[in-house]
């Protein structure tokens, strides 16, 4: 995942490595016996494994993911929860069939939404690592000759179009790349938690907060039957604060931000930490006493945060997953796909208009940095052993290429080093960092005063700009089931949430330039046409780093700058009030 | 080879001796915290609305917990974690009718706005003021919605079959007990384990094996409005041995031996847990090759601690307090008190108080409730004639205040749960002679063999009224034991089946070999420790019921390294 390293990053890690031999010839020592246990049983599963008078498996890959987790949440100066975790997880994908039609890609029942995963020895202790590879490998097989005997069933029943092959042919790597070194500190982030949470005695308006701070330090193993051997180190750190408050007249007000790092190098220090909290507390309280609206209907501009955010929901969701599984219930195809976990809806637009012609948008796992700013989606390798590649997916505003993990589409055969999953989890298409693009830039200055005019036009006092929005990926922390709730409820109670979140911070803004913030409200009627609706953007390129499917070991990031939209439709938050607290919080007074 | 591996880790035992344990017997400013925080939420919102809060209390839950797990010589797992969870009851109306009244005619789905709320690990005051005064707010407003719709459902429904309160009257208890902490020495430990769950790999045949040992501090914190300050804490240790296996035709066979304490001292040596794991793979190997069984209906021995878990799962569960009154509950024994349930040479007694049975430790030992009330010894069944309920703070029809068997886990509300049950009998009889009378009453009813069930592993059993409330009990190790002298014979593959009120009204006789049962129930309040104390019960007739088969076949190739044996010692 994240192993473009800034130069700085290399030299520590020398350092590191000349003063901790002893550290360091363990992860030599965990990949010679991981390596040689995978080896040694796939060898013995392509050449022996074989139920009766069934089918051998064509492709088995075995992924190791080893990996130490750190999670602490403070608030108020002091921890609620402190966890590190060590774990290995082994993930197999092991195929029967051929490659135009094989068990994969299919999902029957409950099984086929995910990956199943086992558990291995954390000692590197070759037979008994071996013998959970050779366990979990007997399940997954007989488990695959299950799957495609139901898939023959159903497809011989059912005329499908052009089906794309299930696999392709996954080009012969070997990238080993330096492992990490287990050095997850807890009684440091401990400390450095609850040092940033003291500001928030200082904000009674403030009813719940939360700092949560989750480092993992992963390397990955993986090998496959083709002669692909890959290894990867990543290590994220992660900070995520949520802020709940009550408005005067009861409302719930969520806010909170995130930012993360991939070194240890780069993490905050105890003042930059602290510093970050208490603004984050500081524009909390103005939104906590901002005014209410009605509605709004009219044009509004996307600065940074909300820019990444608003591309991810409507871009991201659409690009990624490709192609989409063949479902043996469709029903559960279409309660999917509306639940949001299917998306892909550029699957047919290829070749069509999906933005404005001032567009381009690629995406680039090779890359560290975009101008001066760290991204943090790279990798060297992606999750299927290949070599991950610059891809250019929007030119002139039209999709012009799609994102591919290991099934080819109706129209692009070859991987272009796109297969991101994690433990658990299917390998499918997904961006790395994904850089957005525009011909039509004006400084932002110009931006808002083009804003402003468009109101002007259509007799609006005032214009939006968006600052933030919810994530609805998010875990966040306590808060997720109010969070939930809200969600719900902005559904309007059809089932479908919004395609746009709930914005946390938003501003009116005057002729005169003057903002002011504006709280209740969420998005109405957003599809994803709206992005053909982008007007202008700005000039400057902010970088906004998110977790695909809310998971540690899939960091991303996307590269944008703010955008001005033709017309947005905001309505009132249609939740049911609770009354303020009936007493003042133990931190006001006394 | 197998005398000098056990001599190195009897080594091993004597370095674990070092374990140390760290008690504390002062208030914990926790304790104080909540107090204040409760007296100025009492103090307010006691009358803050037209409805009074007429009773708030806090529960803080402390869960320290350790677990290290190794299979074929690795660690898999190694494990700490820490929380404090808060709960609070809070209620509006007064004792006879509040918000915890059962709605009637719909199922309630209306549950808090937020998830456990989890308070600092630190003992700072403010900090564990502010969050248990977000969550008294949240409550108090949730709970004044409930009690208004429970008043509407009063007034439209008719009237309950059982008219008692909704909360019981109950002496204020203060308290402050030692807390515990127990730790153990890590690197000697998963050189422990990784050395015992090495044992497993000499036999092909076990498929999945490993050696645990968890350690869970559990140390709780209650204040109420009545009065009631305690603090209490209680360490449960066990270590245990699993393994398990698939047969030719794809059932799945599973053994495991569990050791509880409450402190590392207390487990095994190596030497004892070493045997325990060749019975266990012995008895695997056996199940494995055992032959299918047929439905069968006739005699039956259940061993001692078979029995403790047939009694918990069949009998504990329905005389369980709020089971007699919920109008959606099958209430068998609602309207049986001073009757006879049970054959007259058994009482049931259930018993918290008593920490150990026979230098047995006990898991379902506590002094007070999660209510505040404190332990007492409750004769259920005097030879026969059913006396008494466990209750909780929720009165039933006749029993109007709680005998502290009020219990949950943490983050769930109480409902009355079993604690040490006891099985007594007044009929005891040696196990030999348990046995001839069990080949007489198999002669007497035609049967060439009887059943004697081994170990059973748990059971479900439905009290509700919308299903049959009848029960089946998972046994784990069963043999047929012949009348013609043959030797006894393993079976696999069946499921004890029967309905309650008949089944009690089988057993003959029981043994004199008593022996304690350590688990954890799961029921609506989550998951507590429990222990059932019984001897061997001889039954007229049983019914078992052919169980369900996984359909998968057994691993295609061998396993990947040698194994030393080939078969298992017995």
């Amino acid at each position: 995942m994240i192993t473009r390293y800034s130069r700085k990053t290399i030299v520590i890690g020398i350092i590191a490595a000349l003063l901790g031999m002893v550290s360091f010839a363990y992860a030599q020592q965990a990949g010679d016996v991981l390596f040689k246990a995978m080896q040694d049983e796939l060898d013995r599963s392509m050449s022996q494994l074989v139920m009766e008078n069934l089918e051998r498996p064509y492709f088995v890959s075995y992924t190791i993911d080893d990996a130490q987790q750190l999670e602490v949440h403070a608030n108020l100066g002091t921890l609620t929860q402190s966890n590190l975790d060590r774990g290995r997880y082994l993930s197999i994908d092991l195929r029967v069939g051929n490659y135009s039609l094989d068990n994969s890609n299919f999902v029957s029942g409950y099984s086929g939404f995910g990956a199943d995963y086992a558990q291995l020895p954390i000692d590197n202790n070759y037979d008994a690592v071996r013998n959970q590879i050779y366990l979990q490998t007997d399940q997954v097989y007989k488990d695959a000759l299950e799957t495609i005997s139901k898939k023959r069933a159903y497809l011989q029943t059912r005329v499908i179009a052009n089906r794309p092959d299930d696999f392709l042919k996954l080009p012969v790597n070997r990238i080993l790349d330096k492992s990490e070194e287990f050095d997850l500190n807890k009684a440091k982030f401990e400390e450095l938690a609850k040092a940033a949470t003291v500001v928030f005695r200082d904000y009674p308006d403030i009813i719940s907060s939360d700092l949560k701070i989750q480092a993992a330090i992963a390397n990955q193993y993986l090998l496959n039957s083709n002669g692909t051997r890959a290894l990867r180190g990543d290590r994220i750190y992660i900070f995520d604060l949520s802020m709940m408050g009550k408005a005067a007249d009861g409302e719930d007000i969520f806010d909170g931000d995130r930012i993360v790092y991939n070194s240890l190098a780069a993490i905050p220090s105890v003042g930059d930490l602290t510093a970050w909290a208490k603004a984050n507390a500081d524009r909390m309280s103005k939104l906590i006493k901002a005014d209410t609206l009605e509605e709004y209907i009219g044009p509004a501009v996307f600065t940074a945060d909300a820019a990444g955010e608003f591309f991810r929901q409507l871009f991201v969701r659409n690009i990624s997953n490709l192609p989409q599984p063949t479902y043996e219930n469709e029903q559960m195809a279409a309660m999917i796909g509306r639940a949001g976990g299917g998306g892909g809806e550029f699957a047919e637009k290829l070749n069509r208009r999906v933005l404005p012609a001032s567009f381009t948008v690629y995406d680039d796992p090779t890359i560290g940095k975009v101008g001066s700013s760290p991204v943090i989606g790279g990798y060297n390798v992606d999750d299927a052993g290949n070599t991950p590649q610059k891809v250019v997916l929007v030119e002139n505003g039209k999709l012009v290429n799609l994102l591919i993990g290991i099934s080819p589409t109706k129209k692009i055969k070859d991987a272009n080093g796109h297969a991101r999953g994690a433990v658990g989890k299917l390998i499918t298409a997904k961006p790395s960092n994904l850089v957005f693009e525009s011909s039509e830039k004006v400084p932002y200055a110009k931006l808002k005063e083009a804003l402003i005019t468009l109101c002007k036009d259509v007799d609006l006092p005032y214009g939006l700009i968006v600052k933030r929005l919810s994530d609805p990926n998010a875990s966040i922390g306590s808060f997720t089931i109010r969070m939930g709730n809200r969600m719900m409820r902005g559904s309007g109670g059809s089932g479908a949430p919004e395609a746009l979140s709930s914005p946390w911070e938003i501003y009116k803004v005057y002729p005169d330039g003057r903002e002011e913030p504006v709280r209740g409200l969420q998005f109405n009627n957003v599809t994803v046409r709206i992005l053909k609706d982008i007007l202008q953007t700005d000039d400057q390129m902010f970088v906004y780093n998110y977790l695909l499917n809310a998971d540690p070991e899939m960091p991303a990031s996307i590269v944008t700058p703010s955008v001005l939209i033709e017309e947005m439709e905001l309505k009132k938050n249609e939740e049911k009030i609770m009354k303020p607290p009936l007493l003042p919080s133990p931190l006001a007074g006394k | 080879m197998k005398r000098t591996r056990s001599a190195g880790l009897l080594l091993t035992a004597i370095l674990l001796l070092t374990v140390s344990s760290l008690y504390a017997v002062e208030q914990s400013p926790l304790l104080t915290a909540m107090k204040t925080e409760l007296d100025r939420s009492v103090r307010t919102l006691g009358h803050a609305d037209s409805v009074p809060m007429y009773f708030l209390s806090y529960q803080v839950t402390d869960t320290d917990r350790r677990t290290i797990s190794a299979s074929y010589g690795a660690i898999i797992v190694d494990d700490h974690s820490r929380s404090r969870i808060l709960d609070i009851d809070l209620r509006f109306g007064d004792y006879r009718l509040d918000n915890t009244r059962e709605i009637r005619g719909s199922y309630d789905y209306s549950f808090s706005n937020s998830g456990p709320t989890m308070l600092p690990l630190q003992d700072d005051e403010k900090a564990i003021r502010t969050a248990i005064w977000e969550a008294t707010d949240d409550k108090y407003k949730t709970e004044l919605e409930q009690y208004t719709k429970v008043k509407t459902n009063q007034d439209v429904m008719v009237e309950q079959e059982d008219t008692s309160a909704d909360f019981s009257v109950e002496k204020p208890n203060v308290f402050v007990g030692t807390t515990v902490a127990v730790t153990c020495d890590t690197a000697a430990w998963e050189t422990r384990l990784r050395e015992l769950s090495g044992i497993f790999k000499d036999y092909p045949f076990v498929e999945k094996s490993s050696v645990d040992l968890s350690i869970t501090n559990d140390n709780r914190y209650f204040v109420s409005s009545e009065g009631s300050s305690i603090q209490q804490g209680q360490c449960y240790v066990r270590m245990s041995v699993f393994c398990s296996g698939t047969c030719t035709d794809g059932m799945q066979i599973q053994r495991y031996e569990g050791f509880d304490a409450a402190t590392t001292d207390g487990l095994p040596a190596d030497s004892v847990v070493v045997k325990t794991i060749h019975r266990l793979v012995g008895e695997l190997e056996v199940l494995l090759k055992a032959p299918l069984a047929e439905p069968y209906s006739g005699p039956a021995i259940l061993l001692n601690r078979a029995t403790g878990v047939y009694f918990h799962e069949i009998f504990g569960h329905r005389i369980e307090g709020h089971r007699q009154k919920s109008e959606t509950e099958g209430q068998t024994f609602a309207k049986k008190v001073n009757q006879k349930i049970l054959p007259d040479f058994i009482s049931v007694i259930d018993d918290p108080t008593l920490s150990e049975f026979n230098g047995k430790f006990l898991r379902g030992h506590y002094l007070y409730d999660d209510e505040g009330v404190k332990t007492e010894k409750v004769t259920v069944v005097d030879n026969g004639i059913l006396k008494n309920f466990l209750m909780s703070r929720s009165p039933v029809r006749g029993f109007p205040v709680s005998n502290a068997h009020g219990r949950k886990q943490a983050g769930l509300s109480v409902v009355s749960r079993q604690g040490n049950l006891m099985i007594r009998s007044s009929k005891e009889l040696p196990f030999d002679s348990l046995l001839a009378l069990l080949k007489e009453e198999c002669r007497k009813q035609g049967k060439p063999y009887g059943l004697i069930f081994n170990d059973i592993s748990g059971g479900f059993t439905s009290t509700g009224r919308y299903g049959p409330q009848a029960f089946k009990v998972i046994p784990l190790l069963v043999y047929k034991y012949y009348t013609d002298g043959r030797p006894m014979e393993a079976i696999r593959g069946v499921d004890i089946v029967g309905t309650p009120l008949a089944s009690f009204e089988q057993i003959i006789a029981t043994g004199n070999d008593y022996d304690v049962f350590n688990g954890t129930c799961g029921a609506e309040s989550g998951s507590v420790p429990v222990s059932a104390i019984a001897p061997s019960i001889l039954v007229a007739s049983l019914e078992v019921e052919k169980k369900f088969k996984e359909q998968q076949k057994p691993p295609i190739l061998p396993p990947p390294y040698k194994p030393i044996k080939t078969s298992g010692i017995y």
